[in-house]
């Protein structure tokens, strides 16, 4: 969850995307004509996974993981717009940042909705259509390269 | 995709180590959620910038020495804030008067 939500290098994992759009977007800052940046396209026969090399989707494993009917549990409770908010804070922060509503009568601490790192994570890993790939992938499974400028 | 590109300046936010970051690129119209952190090292721009990932709020690219790795680590959610602050009025509005524009 670490590796997906919050970026950290302390992975042993690789991200991949099934979204060409999104490794074009990868591979867009920095890129020029003269210093273009490159998509790669990759495709790795299933007979391949045993040897050395394995892909995990993360939204099934996350889920899998997945306390449904737990407190505080992987749900968020603020409106539905929240979501929103998570997925493209950038532009929509404000969604975030409101207050959750609470019940009539209710006591508590005027706070924002709750986001668990389970939610977070789901949220970051349909973003970017994002694969795991665990172990060394051969060169032989590259099988495209796209100049990005 | 041909995006608008708008570059803030980054020349005020503290140094440490011979490590200045002097401007982040945005690129947007379509906006994506990535921008590009050019910077010194001891005073020498490297050809390549660093990505950060402004969702996030992390570097995606790293350096090997570790004082400016966590000085990196440090400023990213400092670099976004400036971002939401400047480009998108803190609170997700858009506005493409801050910086300056470019194709």
């Amino acid at each position: 969850m670490e590796h997906i939500a919050r970026g950290t290098t302390i992975s042993p994992f690789v991200s991949l995307t099934k979204s060409f759009g999104i490794a074009r977007n990868y591979a867009t800052p920095g890129a020029s004509a003269t210093k273009p940046g490159f998509v790669y396209q990759i495709e790795i026969p299933q007979d391949r996974w045993t040897a050395g090399l394995t892909l995990i989707d993360p939204i099934k494993e996350v889920a899998a993981q997945l306390d449904s009917f737990g407190f505080p549990g992987y749900q968020h409770d603020g409106d539905q717009d929240f979501l929103i908010g998570v997925l493209a804070p950038q532009r929509f922060l404000k969604y975030t940042r409101r207050r959750a509503a609470q019940r009539p009568g209710d006591f508590g601490t005027p706070r924002a909705a709750l986001l668990s790192p389970q939610l977070e994570t789901l949220v970051r890993a349909l973003r970017d259509a994002e694969i795991l790939a665990l172990g060394v992938i051969p060169p032989s499974c590259v099988v495209g390269k796209f100049p990005i400028s | 995709m041909p995006h608008k590109q708008q570059i803030l300046d980054l020349s005020r936010f503290p140094s440490r180590g011979g490590l200045q970051f002097v401007s982040l690129t945005l690129y947007r119209d379509p906006d994506i959620p990535l921008a590009l952190v050019r910077y010194t090292l001891d005073g020498v721009e490297p050809p390549y910038g660093l990505r950060v990932d402004l969702d996030k709020q992390v570097f995606l690219d790293h350096f090997d020495d570790p004082d400016h790795e966590s000085f990196a680590r440090q400023t990213a959610p400092k670099l976004v804030e400036l971002v939401f602050e400047t480009v998108y009025d803190g609170n997700g509005g858009r506005s493409l008067a801050a910086g300056s524009t470019g194709d």
